[in-house]
């Protein structure tokens, strides 16, 4: 008997009805057909949360409104004309004095309090995304078998606490900080959970204030809302503590992360 | 033709549907927006050319592929971007068959942005096609005229896709423990 080719298997796949017999009597073509089906449903849910959030939504009708001011017809149709060389001449003292503040404004801001707010704002929510029931729980006994884990998902072995067995990780040990890749797992504490959030970015670019630790470590320390946040350099990472702990519970952990009673495999 | 005036109600509706494929194409959501964004400026310019009682959505994903296919030149020219989830379901020789007694639940496993990144692991013609008919639920024949390809070929690169994901998921299941080796 011969199998279903993958156009027949679409045929199938898409209609159901077609090929009936053949998938009747093939067990072979019916489960291939079942696993296209699940993976073919698994795709349409994993995109289903991936629509466009308000903020996007108003600034594209803003810029299509831009692009189509009045009487439906695109902007660049009614270019201006061109000032005259007087104009031009008396214009550009604004225009320098323009340009200034579109070179200052984006500077000031990257500078000061927002940026700042950002960071902590974004390890909130990742600490959030930790803690949501939805999100698939890991949390293996095995601690050979959870760095194992970390090693290939990160790429590398983060620092973890003694005891692994405190450890877990919902749905996936990958987060995203300032739209870059970045590690992350939940560590069980008394004062509650606490994430970790291991991120390439320097401790000063976090934009919180900085200070000495009772051991003396250099740390960062931010709150947002009721979650606080405190960081430090354990290797070539950034490590953030996120959790409503206090700052001291938070660096006592961080600063166990970083002198391990024992050397890690 | 299309008026101008109509552009909000006639596209504006498949937002949504043009920021999925951004996504499935880029595999980052801020490259994702601005791809978005580029295809509806560019659609907007072109509104004149859309004709009435055709599918939009089809047409904004024809603009959408294009605008990434001279994304992909640039890059060329200007090299890769790398991203750590590219890096984590890495490009394996095939393996024997697995045990995969109960495909639906074992794929409840995988979180979501776990199977978009290895949807981002086929080739870029493979994963649109496969994105088009699967998630967005676009006709062969409308796939076909999106992608510049036959409807038999567009049958083909479906099938071929959907099986190199399920394979990609497959192995990955196996790392975490969560499949063994079919009997």
């Amino acid at each position: 008997m011969n199998h279903l080719t993958d156009e027949q298997l679409e045929q199938a796949l898409a209609a159901g009805a077609p090929f009936r017999d053949h998938l009747d009597a093939c067990p072979a073509c019916r489960r291939r057909l079942e696993e296209h089906r699940a993976v073919r449903d698994r795709l349409r849910t994993a995109f289903a949360s991936v629509t466009a959030g308000e903020d996007f939504r108003a600034r594209l009708q803003h810029q299509l409104a831009s692009a189509l001011p009045e009487h439906g017809q695109p902007s660049q149709a009614r270019a201006p004309r061109r000032a005259s060389r007087g104009l031009r001449f008396r214009l550009w003292p604004a225009v320098a004095a323009a340009a200034m503040l579109i070179v200052a404004v984006p500077v000031v801001f990257y500078l000061s309090e927002p940026r700042t707010a950002a960071a902590a704002d974004q390890l909130a929510a990742i600490h959030a995304r930790n803690l949501d029931p939805e999100m698939p729980l890991i949390a293996p006994s095995d601690p050979v078998g959870m760095k194992a884990f970390f090693r290939k998902r990160l790429g590398y072995l983060p620092a973890l606490p003694e005891s692994v067995t405190d450890v877990s990780i919902r749905g996936c040990c990958l987060c995203h900080f300032r739209d870059r890749a970045a590690g992350t797992y939940v560590v069980r504490t008394g004062a509650g959970p606490v994430s970790i959030v291991v991120l390439t970015d320097a401790l000063e670019s976090l934009g919180m204030a900085t200070s000495r630790s009772k051991a003396g470590d250099r740390i960062a320390r931010g709150a947002k809302g009721k979650c606080n946040v405190v960081a430090r350099r354990i290797g070539e990472y950034t490590y953030c503590a996120v959790g409503e702990a206090p700052h001291d519970v938070l660096d006592e952990l961080l600063h166990k992360l970083a002198t391990p009673a024992s050397p890690q495999p | 033709m299309a008026d101008r005036s109509d552009f909000e109600t006639v596209a504006m509706p498949n937002l949504d549907a043009v920021l999925r494929t951004a996504t499935a194409l880029t595999g980052r959501r801020h490259e994702a927006e601005d791809l978005t964004q580029t295809t509806f400026l560019k659609a907007l310019e072109r509104f004149d050319s859309f004709r009435d009682g055709t599918n939009c959505k089809a047409w904004l994903m024809r603009i959408l592929r294009n605008l990434w296919i001279d994304r992909l030149r640039h890059r060329k020219v200007a090299g890769p971007v790398a991203s750590l989830e590219e890096d984590l379901l890495a490009d394996r020789p095939s393996v024997e068959p697995l045990d995969w007694s109960d495909p639906a639940d074992m794929l409840e496993n995988f979180a979501d942005e776990e199977v978009i990144a290895a949807l981002r692991k086929l080739p870029d013609e493979q994963r649109l096609t496969l994105f088009l008919i699967d998630v967005e639920q676009l006709s062969q024949e409308e796939v076909a005229e999106i992608t510049d390809a036959a409807v038999g070929t567009v049958k083909s690169r479906t099938s071929r896709a959907r099986e190199a994901l399920r394979q990609r998921l497959y192995e990955h299941a196996r790392d975490l423990g969560l499949a063994g080796q079919r009997p």
